[in-house]
């Protein structure tokens, strides 16, 4: 029987995932008095390391965001050397919306004449210590020379050789008669989900899951940009192009339902496709589309992410690995925030999305 | 103001003075009426202000809590991300309008020249939320700084034009009033006096014409 290439992957990767927190720890950490308590209970952890290194920088919260990041980035590198090498581009793929988040930052900051300084902190801080997210294909030193150029023209010139250069180009001449930032934004998040899927077509046969994992979130995405545009009466013309292609719901559809009056009786028009009976009851009381997001996090973690585990010998258990060290991101930074605004733990336990 | 002892009691300085009372009858009469207008508009701008204040208290809490909801689901430096996206306020102008001769002020500008539709559909809907809060908040601090002090110039207003007004029924008046007296006093008095003049004369030349009358008799016998 000839051996998988991603049993090497699969053996590394299962070998760390044993130090994900516990359902248990969680719960531990729910309890907990505040965010010192919780700093102590993570440096036991596989988080100790980077709290240990941001701690003479930062204090609570910031030593926790940092940290988590931190983490995440070292958790991205591990899948990325874990994955074989017909793996590697779909990894990428995934990796791409980490450089969108900094490249959205340096656009902006460029169209609003912000200074360098003011920016970097966000990319990159004045020790190299990156205070953001930079996981993605563009390394930290090039994402500040990008940063360092002159005008949106000049980024974008700069991103040529990224291929993000050649999306915005064809929006360039729009920004420059509009100022309006919005279609580059939407082209970028357009271009990371095609070329998400994309890379994961004709892969090994057996991804098939993880192809609806993506189309379930890029219908995510759409239904809450939908939902987004209801609340602010958005004109249906203009939500349009914030919809993204791919997902399981048709364009077409979502116009269509983008008809209806308000987000209680859009939100009973995809009740078939993504049960969110309980945001709704949470959303008549606090008018908040949080739930619906948490909602749809938890439909998709459960339908989708957890099953990702089962597929042993394939790029499934590197995107579990990578989704589950981001939820579980998310998990500590909503109980950490939670501890510190002394929100009740019902509330907290409510938006922490467990596989 | 005259005082008595610079009172010309001339029949022109009566009619002048008579007719001053009569206009600033008028006048106390407009003074009070704008009063009662200023009080009206006075109650009205408060009650809004009032429940602007109210529903911004409201506000503010529900944006506070979107932020914490921010901070919870997207992070406290994805959130100061996305708040450097967001394009600057315009600047604000402070115009003018006229209220029974207050100039109340009028806030324009201050807005964003560009929607934030478009930027707001691409957010995560925390920061989302976040943000539509927190324009709303800004445009309700806007308005409340505008009737407040609109009420403030009003209050100061009211004060002034019941000063005025106390001073034209207590003291301007009363003294036109006294300047009348005094005047019609002293007329009468020089009337009189010409009058007893008069009768002196007459009574002088009856009596001389009495004597003239007796000599002639006298002359005669």
């Amino acid at each position: 029987m000839p051996t998988s290439q991603f049993s090497s992957s699969f053996g590394r990767l299962q070998a760390l995932s044993g130090n994900f927190l516990t359902q248990s720890f969680i719960g531990d950490l729910l309890k907990t008095k505040g965010l010192s308590d919780m700093v102590k209970m993570l440096q036991n952890t596989w988080y100790g390391e980077e709290i240990e290194k941001a701690a003479s920088v930062y204090q609570p919260p910031e030593i926790l965001e940092i940290s988590l990041n931190r983490h995440l980035v070292m958790i991205n590198k591990i899948a990325i050397d874990a994955s074989p090498f017909n793996g590697k581009n779909a990894i990428k793929a995934y990796l791409l919306k980490w450089d969108l988040y900094n490249i959205e930052l340096i656009l902006s900051s460029k169209n609003m004449g912000r200074a360098i300084t003011e920016t970097e902190p966000f990319l990159v801080s004045s020790r190299n210590f990156p205070a953001g997210i930079s996981a993605g294909n563009i390394p930290h030193d090039e994402m500040k020379i990008i940063l360092s150029q002159s005008g949106v023209d000049a980024v974008i010139n700069r991103l040529l050789k990224y291929n993000y250069g050649s999306i915005l180009l064809q929006h360039l001449d729009a920004y420059q008669k509009t100022l309006d930032l919005g279609p580059m934004m939407a082209a970028l998040q357009d271009y990371y989900y095609q070329t998400l899927l994309e890379s994961l077509r004709f892969f090994q046969g057996d991804e098939g899951i993880i192809r609806e994992m993506f189309r379930t979130e890029i219908d995510k995405r759409n239904i809450l940009t939908l939902m987004k545009g209801k609340e602010t009466n958005a004109e249906k013309s203009v939500v349009n192009k914030h919809v993204v292609n791919g997902g399981g719901i048709p364009i077409s559809e979502l116009m269509d339902l983008y008809g209806v009056n308000n987000v209680i009786e859009f939100v009973g028009r995809i009740e078939g496709r993504f049960p969110l009976g309980e945001a709704v009851n949470s959303y008549r009381n606090t008018g908040s589309l949080v739930d619906f997001e948490v909602g749809l996090d938890k439909f998709i973690n459960q339908k989708y992410v957890s099953k990702l585990k089962n597929i042993a010998l394939s790029i499934g258990s590197i995107f579990h690995f990578m989704i589950t060290a981001e939820r579980e991101r998310e998990n500590i930074r909503r109980i950490a925030y939670g501890k510190m605004y002394n929100i009740p733990n019902d509330k907290i336990a409510s938006m922490i999305v467990n596989e | 103001m005259p005082t008595t002892t610079n009172i010309r009691p001339t029949r022109l300085e009566y009619i002048r003075t008579k007719r001053r009372i009569v206009i600033a009858k008028k006048g106390l009469k407009l003074l009070k009426l704008k009063r009662q207008a200023l009080i009206l508009e006075f109650f009205s701008t408060s009650k809004t202000a009032a429940t602007l204040r109210s529903g911004l208290q409201s506000e503010l809490i529900k944006g506070y809590e979107s932020i914490r909801m921010a901070e919870m689901m997207a992070g406290s430096i994805r959130l100061e991300n996305e708040a450097m996206k967001i394009p600057s306020l315009a600047s604000l102008q402070i115009k003018s309008k006229n209220v029974m001769g207050v100039r109340i002020p009028k806030l324009v500008g201050g807005q964003r020249q560009e929607a934030l539709t478009e930027h707001l559909l691409e957010l995560p809907t925390s920061i989302n939320e976040a943000i539509k809060t927190f324009q709303q908040v800004h445009r309700m601090v806007l308005d409340v700084a505008e009737k407040e002090t609109a009420l403030r110039k009003l209050l100061l207003e009211i004060e002034r034009t019941k000063r005025k007004s106390n001073a034209i029924e207590n003291v301007f008046i009363p003294r036109l009033a006294s300047a009348v007296k005094f005047i019609t006093f002293r007329l009468d008095e020089m009337e009189r006096f010409i009058m007893l003049k008069t009768v002196k004369r007459k009574m002088g030349e009856r009596e001389s014409e009495t004597m003239e009358k007796k000599e002639e008799e006298l002359l005669a016998e």
